[in-house]
């Protein structure tokens, strides 16, 4: 154990440099990913060992072109690097940039050197220097940009100790600034300086132009020491960022040389197939359908012993523990759960899986350039595509993908309409109910009706969400700024070690995320169902008895003492008081049960049913589902799970705002209540409509 | 250069810059440019506050 504290080291650049990939190669497993507070931008911190027996706490930033923020992933960054207090503000920055793309990387460089904050600039993917006929002239810059440079290539490793040893001399690297910016206007930075004489002029720069919270200044003070116009400000902006440019030019003049003879391209070539009018959307939807191929074929074996495995667990509870209250809730609440969350790993791993490989091979912005037009027409954006397809994983990580979305009314919409997609939760309730509905015969020689009518689900939460989109454009009145910029990156072989990092925590994030509210819930109904008012649940042996001529077997005596129990606990009582609301869609009070239970997460749903069903020792899902289809409306005599209230169940499944955490992110997402209410009310009254038509026609 | 964003000088789109019209997307927006070493694709609504010269008609 040493007394000493650890350094911090902030890794911040563009994005498309391999910062994340610098990060892994100095973290490797030893990596935290949590959140800001408040906000729902990603925190991630690791650890590494450096010479001297120095530890350090790595801490990657979200990627940004620059110190002025247009997001809340880049507000984050200029929130940590004003703050000298926060106790993550580095001792060190190491601004990554793109051996290619230079010149444009060290915009941001020049920037975090008017803090006055020791900087390394690191210089990744120098392996591609050879390739591309670059050459660089490291003593010159060092020398003009007032810093130590590393060469490094993190993709094959190259140059990392080198980069460790050269955090070790952080006291010795300069913190002096490169260039004078506040040459655009003289008269105003020397007025700024001579009021604020203990600030550094850059930071105050930054509180006037930026909406950044900085706890030692209070903006309107100086902005209304020193008014500028929003124009103006503006225009002032432009000329830093062009000096900046004019700078770093003259710099590269000498520091940076490309033999154009030597560059090969194969970016050109392989763009002109990957968006080409018709190959272009051919290559797409294939890699779509593939993608959607493969989520359900791949994970259905794992799935199915996840839920197997957790079935055995119950039973196996149930048997050796002693019987008693705790015993109930380890063996009917807790464990199934958190088979209930676990059970979407699979799926989720596979998603995200696919999802980073696109990003990382830069073919995602080459999708957002062929799907710009078409969005557009239906008010979202190209950048749209990445949510909406993220979105049949889970919609809470397809929210925050939005944030690079510049078009406020865009980015609104494509929030507002992502939960139509066909989320992973949704699955489950979909799979039982096709189950019993749906016949599994084949039409045409080659379809299977059950996986058609998936299918079919899956098209209509895209369609809804486009649908709603065009709507949602026409409604909303909002004027926001209307630009786009996409940098398209080069193409690059996904590295496994950046996607299996990214899979295990994304997927790790939605456990522990997701998962406690669905294990809460699942605490809650078992409490719930095993408790109830009055006589009619505590007598509920007495009663039976009484009410029964003929003598039952033990297990029939059973089913019915259970039936009896759950009918009038507590979550039976609510399920009967809304069946007067639910009896038009054709559902009955147990069903209305696991509609209100899966309020909060739509998952739940099956979890619900297997414990109303669930008698004696039955936990798994075959008896499950033939109790399901055994079920008969005492009224009417017909099946409780036919074709019409079945159909009807799936519609409302698939338009309902469900999921508690979706409106949470929604809320956090918009800043304001008003959005995820207007989602809550839209959703479920569309639900209900088309639910009550679907079993009104059907039935 | 009001209606020009920010963004776009950021990402190296700086007057005096040399633009290649790379490709156009298949529906004519937006266009993906090679702006002196960057390559962006913008709107077409964008690119008309961008004022060029053309430089070889021919190539």
């Amino acid at each position: 154990m040493t007394s000493t504290k650890n350094i911090n080291v902030a890794l911040i650049g563009n994005p498309n440099t391999g910062k994340t990939s610098v990060f892994n190669q100095l973290t490797g497993l030893n990596q935290q990913v949590g959140n800001y507070p408040g906000i729902t931008v990603e925190k991630k911190i690791g650890f590494c060992k450096l010479p001297n027996n120095i530890k350090a706490n790595i801490l990657d930033l979200p990627g940004t072109y620059s110190l002025n923020a247009s997001s809340i992933d880049e507000n984050v960054v200029i929130e940590l690097l004003l703050n000298k207090n926060d106790k993550l503000y580095p001792d060190v920055a190491l601004v990554v940039t793109d051996v290619e793309n230079l010149k444009r990387n060290l915009l941001l460089f020049t920037q975090i050197k008017d803090l006055e904050i020791p900087t390394i600039l690191v210089i990744n993917m120098s392996d591609r220097m050879a390739y591309k006929g670059i050459s660089l002239n490291i003593p010159h810059l060092e020398e003009q940009l007032k810093t130590k440079i590393a060469l490094i290539s993190s993709r094959k490793g190259i140059g990392i100790e080198d980069l460790k040893n050269l955090i070790v001399t952080y006291p010795e690297i300069s913190t002096e600034p490169c260039l004078n910016a506040s040459g655009i206007d003289p008269e105003y930075f020397e007025q700024l300086r001579k009021t604020f004489p203990n600030q550094l002029l850059y930071k105050l720069w930054l509180v006037i132009t930026q909406d950044v919270n900085f706890l030692n200044l209070d903006r309107n003070e100086i902005r209304n020491a020193f008014t500028k116009s929003h124009a103006d400000l503006k225009r002032l902006q432009q000329k830093e960022t062009i000096k900046r440019y004019q700078f770093i030019n003259d710099v590269l003049k000498e520091g940076h040389t490309i033999d154009l003879t030597v560059a090969k391209d194969f970016r050109s070539r392989l763009d002109r197939v990957l968006m080409h009018k018709v190959w272009g959307y051919v290559i797409f939807f294939a890699i779509l359908f593939l993608i959607f191929q493969s989520i359900f074929e791949w994970s259905a074996m794992p799935m199915d012993f996840i839920d197997e495995t957790f079935a055995t667990l119950s039973a196996t509870a149930a048997a050796h523990l002693p019987d008693g209250v705790l015993t109930n809730l380890i063996s009917q609440g807790i464990i199934p759960g958190i088979g209930g969350i676990l059970i979407f790993i699979p799926q989720i791993a596979f998603l995200f899986l696919f999802i980073s490989v696109l990003e990382e091979s830069g073919y995602m912005s080459r999708v957002v350039f062929l799907m710009d037009k078409i969005m557009r027409r239906f008010g979202l954006s190209g950048k749209s595509v990445v949510p909406l397809i993220s979105g049949t994983a889970c919609a809470i990580p397809a929210i925050m993908a939005t944030r690079n979305i510049e078009n406020w009314k865009e980015r609104l919409i494509t929030i507002l309409v992502t939960p139509f997609t066909t989320c992973s939760a949704r699955l489950p309730v979909y799979a039982i109910i096709i189950a019993l509905v749906i016949p599994d015969e084949r039409v045409f020689g080659i379809l299977n009706m059950q996986g058609l009518t998936l299918m079919l689900l899956y098209l209509l939460g895209f369609g809804t969400a486009i649908f709603s989109a065009y709507v949602l454009n026409k409604v909303l009145k909002i004027k926001g700024k209307t630009y786009f910029v996409v940098e398209m990156p080069g193409y690059k072989m996904p590295l496994f070690k950046n996607v299996a990092i990214n899979v295990i925590e994304k997927t790790k994030a939605f456990v522990f995320g997701a998962g406690k509210i669905i294990l809460a819930i699942s605490v809650i109904l078992w409490f719930l169902a095993s408790n109830g008012p009055g006589d009619n649940f505590n007598d509920a042996e007495r009663i039976v008895k009484e009410n029964t001529a003929t003598p039952l077997s033990e297990t029939e005596f059973e089913n019915a003492v259970a039936s009896q129990k759950i009918e009038n606990s507590y979550i039976g009582l609510m399920g009967k008081s809304i069946e007067p609301v639910i009896s038009p869609l054709g559902y009955d009070w147990k069903i209305g049960i696991a509609v209100i239970s899966s309020f909060a997460a739509r998952e739940v749903f099956v979890g619900t049913l297997a414990t109303i069903y669930s008698v004696g020792d039955s936990d798994n899902e075959d008896t499950i589902k033939n109790k399901m289809q055994a079920e008969v409306n005492p009224k009417t005599g017909e099946k409780v799970f036919n074709f019409a209230s079945g159909i009807s169940l799936l519609l409302f499944y698939a338009f309902a705002m469900q999921c508690a955490s979706t409106l949470a992110v929604t809320k956090k997402e918009t800043n304001s209540w008003k959005w995820p209410v207007a989602q809550l009310v839209f959703m479920s009254a569309l639900a209900y409509v088309v639910a009550l038509a679907a079993y009104q026609l059907l039935k | 250069m009001e209606a020009i964003p920010l963004k776009l000088l950021e990402m190296g789109c700086l007057p005096g810059n040399m633009v290649e019209l790379l490709q156009i997307a298949p529906f004519g927006d937006p266009l993906y440019l090679n702006i002196n070493g960057a390559h962006l694709a913008i709107r077409l609504e964008t690119a008309r506050e961008i004022e060029v010269d053309l430089l070889n008609a021919t190539l």
